[in-house]
């Protein structure tokens, strides 16, 4: 190989003729001891004669070009797209199994038939919480289940405890309402109906809350009798368990001897106020005028409607003692006060708001007469709790 | 290591090729290759007489070239790769039917000994025949050749001292220059 072989530059000068005759002729003898020279030469005078371009950058480009790629090949091997390819497959099961909905509660309706008092209740019912009834030969006669949307399904839709539904009626969730809750006091209307779970007998719909609230008009005193009558009728011939029975028992008993009706009207036009609390107090209106008088509203003038979903451990009688003796020694033998708090994790009180008093000195010192007294049960941990404490009724 | 960089690597052939045998390392090869690929597109474009058949050819080349150099004991890289060259276009050339008929004679073998040792004697009885063969060539030949190897004139100046067309000369030194060859052949035997 000559010297000219890989000069491809000088080669075209003398393609050109832009050499001087020796530079030419030592080309040109080159050329002929040297088969590569002569065709690079000829391959130049073909460029030329065809006027084509240089294509040195062309050719560097597309050897570049080539070696890059194979390179990128060598970054992205199929190990490693086998691994990525790994992790998005798990990632996306994760976020399936994560945002994938939650099999939902079917409520079917299944019975065609419907008793004619089924359809009694029912009709008196505004829907406002999922509700299933149930019916059978043997429970007949007032058959409602009033629940919250939330409240465990085998409590009330076990196949074994319903083994021959008539019929299943469901309802949409509407919001919680406030209600009052007071402590010592129990049922006072006069106007009352207790709406109860009924089914068959190990259906264990237990009530561990009654709330009363009042629609009729304090000057229905005549009804209010007759009204207490009907509730403890009807709780005879609930299939509760002994315990609860007796409590409902001497709650209504109490609430008949209660000649303070503090209850304002809100709606004189209704008749039944049927307030169910089961679990989480959710209140359940039986008309659409009658409303429950929420504690945020008018609270001076409005008188409680008393639920017990907190109760002091120690009871009632000796936690009202408590507080009276604990006053006392702060001079206060008048007092009345509306206070709510919650529990922290040793069940004492915390969080005391005292929503209303009869003294503000009571204020001062009700919080830590509260935190330092006894120690609290709340039935229904979503809400606080809500007492009232009263002097007039600490002997009750 | 690119091959687009202005200044070049200072890497000889060898060491280049070396590299890339022990590492396998397509740029490397990429850049051998880069700096020979404009003898291998004229000795394409030699042959096709196209543009970008030359260029696709050069690619080609490549491709074969990534197995070959692995394969092959090479000594000299440029020389090497003007032969792999060749012979790729020939039997282009061949494969294209209806087309310019390639002999086998024209493929390149390596050559085992390109300067064979002569002593001064067999040197003088070479050159008394040499004369006596250019004695024999027709004129037109014989003023192309001893214009062109013994008064060294480039093909430009005995364009200019004969009259000839530039394609004359050549044609007259190349067939001058075989027959001289079989004449030398002849006085051998």
């Amino acid at each position: 190989m000559s010297k000219f072989s890989s000069n491809i530059n000088y080669l075209r000068q003398y393609v050109n003729g832009e050499l001087s005759p020796t530079q030419m002729y030592e080309i040109e003898r080159a050329m002929h001891t040297d088969e590569m020279l002569m065709d690079i030469i000829e391959g130049l005078e073909t460029e030329k004669s065809l006027k084509i371009a240089c294509p040195s950058a062309e050719l560097h480009a597309k050897i570049n070009s080539r070696t890059t790629k194979k390179r990128e090949r060598k970054v992205f091997s199929i190990r490693k797209f086998a691994v990525a390819a790994s992790v998005i497959a798990v990632l996306s099961f994760g976020a399936l199994f994560l945002f994938s909905p939650k099999p939902q509660v079917e409520l079917v309706q299944t019975a065609p038939k419907i008793s004619p008092l089924e359809n009694k209740i029912t009709e008196n019912l505004i829907p406002d919480s999922t509700l299933i009834t149930y019916s059978d030969d043997l429970h007949s006669e007032e058959i409602s289940t009033a629940a919250p949307s939330t409240i465990k399904r085998e409590k009330t839709t076990p196949k074994k405890e319903t083994p021959s539904p008539k019929k299943i009626m469901a309802y949409s969730a509407k919001p919680k309402l406030e209600v009052i809750i007071e402590g010592p006091r129990y049922l006072k209307n006069q106007d009352e109906e207790i709406i109860q779970i009924a089914g068959k007998s190990d259906i264990t719909a237990f009530q561990t809350e009654v709330l009363n609230a009042r629609v009729g008009s304090s000057s229905q005193k005549p009804m209010m009798s007759n009204s207490i009558a009907k509730t403890q009728g009807d709780l005879q011939r609930l299939d509760l368990d002994p315990q609860t029975k007796a409590n409902l028992t001497a709650m209504l008993a109490r609430q008949a001897q209660d000649n303070k009706v503090e209850v304002k009207e809100k709606q004189t036009e209704s008749t039944i106020s049927d307030v169910l609390i089961s679990g989480n107090t959710l209140a359940i209106k039986a008309s659409a005028d009658s409303r429950i008088i929420s504690s945020t509203e008018t609270f001076e003038t409005i008188v409680s409607k008393p639920i017990q979903n907190g109760n002091p451990i120690i009871g009632w009688a000796k936690f009202n003692t408590y507080i009276k003796e604990q006053l006392n020694k702060k001079g206060l033998t008048s007092y009345k006060a509306n206070i709510s708090f919650s529990l922290d994790a040793s069940l004492k009180p915390t969080l005391i708001e005292i929503k209303s008093s009869s003294d503000k000195i009571i204020n001062q010192h009700i919080k830590e007469i509260l935190m330092n007294g006894p120690t609290w049960e709340n039935k229904d941990p979503n809400h606080p709790i809500f007492i009232r404490i009263n002097s007039e009724e600490v002997y009750k | 290591m690119k091959l687009n960089d202005s200044s070049p690597s200072l890497e000889s052939d060898e060491s280049l090729l070396t590299k890339y045998l022990s590492t396998d390392d397509l740029a490397v090869l990429g850049e051998l290759y880069a700096r020979h690929s404009e003898m291998v597109y004229y000795v394409c474009l030699r042959y096709f007489k196209e543009e970008e058949k030359s260029k696709d050819a050069v690619m080609q080349l490549f491709e074969q070239l990534i197995v070959k150099v692995k394969k092959q004991d090479i000594q000299d890289f440029p020389k090497w790769l003007y032969v792999v060259a060749k012979n790729f276009c020939l039997m282009e050339l061949r494969a294209r039917k209806n087309k310019i008929e390639v002999s086998t004679s024209e493929f390149v073998e390596f050559p085992h000994n390109l300067h064979p040792q002569e002593n001064y004697a067999e040197k003088e009885e070479r050159l008394s025949q040499l004369e006596s063969c250019m004695e024999k060539l027709p004129e037109k030949q014989r003023i192309s050749i001893d214009l062109f190897f013994i008064n060294q004139k480039c093909y430009k100046e005995v364009v200019e001292i004969t009259g000839f067309s530039m394609n004359d000369v050549k044609s007259y030194i190349q067939n001058g220059k075989r027959n001289l060859k079989n004449c030398m052949e002849k006085a051998d035997e």
